[in-house]
């Protein structure tokens, strides 16, 4: 059982202290995490030389870079090596100043995977391989879209079981949802792991040394996938519950064309207000609320809309929220990140020219 | 043609009743659209390894007109009777969630199927074509992201939550449809030391990197070119990450 | 001569409308069946008629005194007529004067239907063959009392124009307005619901065999005979045009319309309907081969229709009726309807939320949940407001009151479910049977003198739809219960204010269960400054919340609610006092300066002493 810290907690919340508190109370109760916030004193680089076992952390770094959630992978896969163990990162190909950040992420070694193209066969194949060579006690996998992929074709190569979508990880157990999310299972961190995002914390101590390792060996197999090309997104045409940043209209706006128009340079997909629908000013397709749709981005700009209870049901997960309203007093004033007591046309004028 | 989908035993998150896998119906409205693109001769069957449970049965009022039940325990491992059930079905395309909602939720049993049955498999789809002896699959990616994928057949292909919706669930269908209920092959799971235990929210990480540094801010009557910059400046941290 | 051949003509004219009512029959004959109590309806008509029929009627003075001259007349004069076959009477000088004065008195009548629609038509009134109907009548009328009056050749020609005018009205008694004639009387016998002469029930939704071969209406032979003989009862006086706030709002729904649709697709030819249409839509539709389905799911089942309708004609049973078969067999409930649907059938409410969610509202609040084998004095029933934060505040001011009068009171907790009244008026009759299922069986595990609910959909279904699932159950609205509570003394309220208030009526507290007293004296010991809106009580407007409506969201030109709110305005009131979960949501909606809406319960609440 772990002792809850309630002040711990609730500086977990914090998501600014200046000019005014706010906690984000979104994502109730629970243990504290280890706040990973240990100030690194001396630049001094960690070197595993002799593992007693080894981890593997099986990394996306989409773009030659790491996000998040590959810093959260080397980070579980640190937790479960502990000081004795090595982290093996197993990467795409990255530019030559990348195995400095996996050295700073926690990672020991490193395994290039060369697949230039999307081949989500062949990866599996090579991360099998690598399994093999080295025998890992456990290999982490992030629970993304193309990651989770990768972690479920590994485990039918492999014949092992999956852990999939862990959200909490220590070396002594693993957490994850079942049952429609009723539940939660418990047990013995396994062979295979993929974990949650935003769920386990990046390592924060001091680098270490990611030294590289040879690329395993695996015969190219024709596989059934026999073409692939990703496609341009036009934020337009991504349905409203997916999309990752969407700007709304409301009563303060008056000129829609332009408003779409700002949409389109923004990259943002536009979504609209109960009274804008009503009034036909935009169709019912583009409302926000719980009676239209409710969201699931990242960012939401809000124009000239008040924040009715319906309004902002269908905004409660969103964490970023930016509202524009002449009415200091209305409702998504107190809910925005940042609040702007400002007409919305005119704003959306200024933010059209800078673009 | 002749299309599978596999249907799982579902729960409703909040009551814990039997309820379909709301993305698995999706598949199923996949498979009828697909349908439309085929012969006339295109067959759509439910396949389910368990018991009948009402969850799987209310497929049939989501445009399913036929299901195979493959009696088998809940708690075996269905990979056994499902690959058999391929072997003698013979199946151009077998559709399945992408994970399950009220087992192990893992998503990983068309993985082991598509292993065990030497099929290419792809995930996520949101729309499938077909392309001469292939299929065309146009995957969801985050964000609103694609990738349009080219399939040999046969192949498994697990549905994105953002494929097109069900279709709507009519009672009449639910009581009409037609079931085949066969036994399945035995086969105990091997015991797992899971700990099983009422489910507890967890705070999520907050990224102390993407904090904007105008969070939680006011601004009173800026001008609005002030205001542009802000609201630029804000979107374009969060985008950063 | 004429006085003979006058009598020849009514004997010709009754052998005319008896083979006119035989096609009708067959008409009627495609219906299912019904079990109709023929001798009980026949034996109530003239009490139906004067009474029931009369009451609707008066509500429109004119229409009142145009009805009684024309059918008086009419009735009179030909059925004096074909008594004077008797040569008694035929020979009786006084006996003609009398015809003479029956006729007199319908001429009169012709002539207040033709100033109905002439020089200006309203717009809720039809046109067509109800512009010769007037005619018709008047010839039938003068014709008559000319052959009375006059003899020789001027006689046989006044025989000559009645002739005309009663073959004509005989005419029209399949295609025409007449059928309403005939159709009224037989329908007002033949009634599906003889219930509501007495006061009973709202509806005749009776739960549907679901094994059976046909779920709900789809096609226009799939309504009960008697049902089909009620829509042929209908005059197009428009009334039901003008109390629906569907139509009012643009939606594509006129009742008016909608009956004539049904008429419609009972016969082949006829005359075309000529009344406003389906708002903003083309007929005809697919449903029934006449209707579109958007009409349809624009019915909030407010049952203004069916209060305004002089011929009794129930509307709203044929609504849910046909929206039975969308929704059962085609799964055709549009918008959200089918994830809501789904929500009550998989968790047991129409949000989808976790069942302990209910009792979020009453955080702190310690309330009594009631267990299986437990006994308490009042169970509050919750209903799915309980789940919306809005409503918990109501929610709270009763617990407040309940507290405040030491009401020995349990609610169920997690264990209520859904009342159902969403799925049964959006046709999913199997969804809404699971509901009261299961919610009879979980209260037959309890004992408690009396149900309160603040939610008059849950008051009308478990007080009026329960019993058919076997759950006969003392339900009383919470405006009941506090009215109730001052009357005893035993809650004591502060002096009244001087805020003006306008009362809303939810439809089914007051249309569905006659309720509209209670509130209103409630609210006379809150303020001494109470207002009626121009549509109040039986006529109450629809906040557009019932029936689904904010479900399948069918657009039209305005929203109802901004209607009702506008109405609310022009009172001068500075705040709505509403009682129900719907009503608060729907008027709180309504955006810009506008009053404020609290709940009966909250005002009271804050009056407490």
């Amino acid at each position: 059982m772990i002792r809850r810290d309630p002040r711990a907690e609730r500086d977990a919340m914090v998501v600014s202290r200046t000019p005014r508190l706010r906690l984000d109370r979104t994502h109730r109760g629970g243990a504290s995490l280890t706040r990973a916030d240990a100030p690194v004193a001396a630049p001094t680089i960690i070197h595993i030389a002799e593992p007693a076992f080894l981890v593997f952390a099986v990394i996306e770094a989409a773009g030659g870079a790491l996000n998040r959630h590959d810093r959260q992978v080397i980070g579980a896969a640190r937790t479960l090596a502990g000081r004795d163990a090595a982290v093996v990162v197993l990467t795409p190909h990255l530019p030559s100043q990348a195995p400095d950040a996996i050295g700073t992420a926690g990672g020991d070694r490193t395994i290039t995977l060369p697949t230039p193209t999307y081949d989500p066969e062949r990866s599996a194949a090579l991360i099998a391989q690598a399994i093999t060579d080295h025998a890992p006690r456990h290999v982490v996998f992030p629970e993304s879209a193309d990651g989770g992929d990768l972690a479920r074709r590994v485990a039918a190569l492999t014949e092992a079981d999956l852990f999939a979508g862990a959200e909490s990880l220590t070396p002594t157990q693993a957490i994850r949802p079942a049952q429609a999310g009723r539940v939660e299972l418990r047990a013995t961190p396994p062979r295979l792991i993929s974990i949650a995002p935003d769920r386990i914390a990046p390592y924060h101590g001091a680098p270490h040394a990611a030294d590289p390792l040879p690329t395993p060996a695996a015969a190219a197999t024709p596989g059934g996938i026999r073409a692939a090309t990703t496609l341009a997104v036009d934020a337009a045409t991504i349905p409203l519950d997916q999309a990752p940043l969407v700007i709304a209209a409301g009563n303060g706006v008056t000129d829609f064309a332009g408003f779409l128009d700002l949409a389109r340079a923004l990259g943002a997909t536009p979504g609209a207000s109960r009274v804008v629908c009503d009034a036909g000013a935009l169709p019912r397709a583009l409302q926000v609320g719980a009676s239209g749709t409710v969201l699931n981005a990242e960012c939401y700009i809000a124009l000239g809309i008040s924040g009715a209870p319906q309004h902002l049901q269908g905004i409660g997960t969103v964490e970023h929220i930016v509202a524009i309203n002449t009415d200091l007093h209305a409702a998504i004033i107190a809910r925005a990140g940042l609040a702007i007591i400002a007409d919305a046309q005119d704003v959306m004028q200024a933010l059209r020219a800078m673009l | 043609m002749n299309i599978i989908v596999l249907l799982s035993a579902g729960r409703d998150p909040q009551s814990g009743t039997p309820r379909p896998v709301p993305v698995e119906l999706q598949a199923i409205a996949l498979a009828l659209a697909l349908a439309t693109h085929l012969a006339p001769t295109t067959t759509i069957t439910g396949l389910h390894a368990g018991e009948p449970d009402p969850s799987v049965l209310d497929a049939l009022g989501h445009g399913l007109t036929t299901l195979t039940l493959l009696r088998t325990n809940p708690a075996d491992d269905p990979l056994a009777t499902l690959a058999a059930e391929i072997d003698r079905a013979r199946p151009d395309l077998i559709l399945a969630g992408r994970r399950g909602r009220g087992g192990t939720d893992s998503g990983l049993l068309p993985y082991r199927l598509a292993r065990a049955r030497a099929m290419p498999i792809a995930a996520d789809a949101i729309a499938i074509e077909p392309d001469g002896n292939d299929l065309a699959i146009l995957q969801s990616l985050p964000r609103g992201a694609r990738r349009r994928l080219t399939l040999a057949r046969p192949a498994i292909v697990t549905i994105h939550e953002a494929a097109p919706p069900a279709r709507t669930f009519a009672f009449r269908a639910r009581r009409s449809g037609t079931i085949h209920e066969k036994p399945g092959i035995p086969a105990p799971s091997p015991t797992d030391n899971h700990e099983i235990r009422p489910y507890r929210q967890r705070p999520r990480l907050i990224a102390e990197t993407t904090q904007p540094t105008t969070a939680g801010h006011l601004m009173l009557a800026p001008t609005p070119e002030t205001a542009a910059a802000a609201v630029l400046a804000y979107v374009e941290q969060f985008r950063g990450r | 001569m004429a006085f003979g051949a006058l009598v020849l003509l009514a004997w010709l004219l009754l052998a005319g409308v008896a083979v006119q009512v035989g096609r009708l029959g067959l008409r009627w004959r495609r219906g299912a069946g019904a079990s109709v109590d023929w001798l009980g309806g026949l034996r109530a008509l003239p009490r139906r008629y004067l009474v029931d029929v009369h009451a609707v009627v008066a509500r429109k003075p004119a229409s009142s005194v145009m009805h009684q001259a024309i059918a008086g007349g009419l009735l009179a004069a030909t059925g004096l007529l074909l008594l004077a076959a008797i040569p008694a009477l035929f020979a009786a000088a006084l006996y003609w004067l009398l015809i003479a004065l029956a006729f007199a008195v319908a001429l009169v009548g012709a002539v207040l239907v033709r100033r109905r629609r002439v020089p200006v038509k309203p717009a809720s009134l039809s046109a067509g063959a109800f512009l010769t109907l007037p005619a018709y009548l008047g010839a039938y009328a003068a014709g008559g009392l000319i052959a009375t009056l006059l003899p020789g050749v001027p006689g046989l020609l006044g025989v000559a124009l009645a002739a005309f005018g009663g073959i004509g009205l005989v005419a029209q008694i399949t295609g025409g307005p007449m059928r309403h004639a005939v159709a009224g009387a037989l329908h007002l016998a033949a009634h599906p619901r003889p219930a509501r002469f007495a006061g009973g029930a709202a509806s005749d939704l009776v739960p549907l065999d679901l094994d059976a071969a046909r779920l709900g209406v789809g096609t226009i032979g799939d309504f009960a005979w008697n049902r089909l003989l009620g829509f042929d009862a209908c005059i197009q006086c428009g009334r039901c045009e003008e109390a629906c706030p569907a139509f009012a709002a643009g939606q594509p729904l006129n009742p008016k319309a909608l009956i004539q649709d049904f008429c419609a697709a009972n016969r082949k030819g006829g005359t075309a309907y000529a009344g406003s249409p389906h708002p903003g839509i083309a007929s005809p539709g697919p449903v029934l081969g006449v209707l579109h389905a958007e009409t349809l799911w624009s019915c909030t089942t407010c049952r203004a229709c069916v209060a305004a309708c002089p011929m009794m004609i129930e509307h709203v049973d044929a609504v849910i009726d046909i929206r039975r078969n969308l929704t059962l067999e085609h799964g055709a409930a549009p918008g959200k309807a089918d994830a809501v649907l789904a929500a009550l059938r998989y968790a047991g409410n129409t949000g989808g939320l976790a069942p302990a969610q209910r009792l979020d509202f009453a955080a702190g609040l310690k309330l009594r949940v009631l267990a299986p084998g437990e006994a308490v004095d009042t169970l509050l029933w919750l209903g799915d407001g309980a789940f919306d934060r809005r409503y918990g505040a109501t929610l709270r001011a009763l617990i407040g009151i309940m507290r405040a009068a030491k009401l020995d009171f349990a609610v169920l907790g997690p264990a209520e479910r859904d009342c159902g009244d969403l799925a049964r008026r959006l046709g999913d009759e199997a969804g809404f049977a699971a509901q009261a299922t299961v919610n009879v069986a979980m209260l037959g595990t309890m004992s408690f003198t009396r149900i309160v609910t603040a939610d008059p959909h849950a008051l009308h279904v478990l007080r009026q739809e329960y019993p058919a699932f076997g759950g006969h159950y003392t339900v009383v609205h919470h405006t009941a219960l506090i009215d109730e509570l001052i009357t005893t003394n035993r809650i004591t309220l502060g002096p009244a204010t001087d805020t003006v208030i306008t009362y809303h009526d939810p439809c089914y507290l007051g249309r569905y269960n006659g309720e509209t007293a209670a509130p209103r004296r409630v609210l006379a010991r809150l303020t001494g400054q109470a207002v009626e809106m121009a549509r109040a009580r039986e006529a109450s407007f629809c906040c557009g919340g019932g029936g689904g409506a904010p479900v399948t969201d069918i657009p039209g030109k305005q929203r109802i609610p901004d209607l009702r709110m506008e109405q609310a305005r022009e009172t001068g009131a500075s705040l709505v006092a509403v009682a129900c979960p719907g009503c608060t949501a729907m008027l709180e909606g309504v955006i810009g300066p506008r009053p404020l809406v609290r709940d009966i319960a909250e005002l009271v609440h804050e009056a407490l002493q």
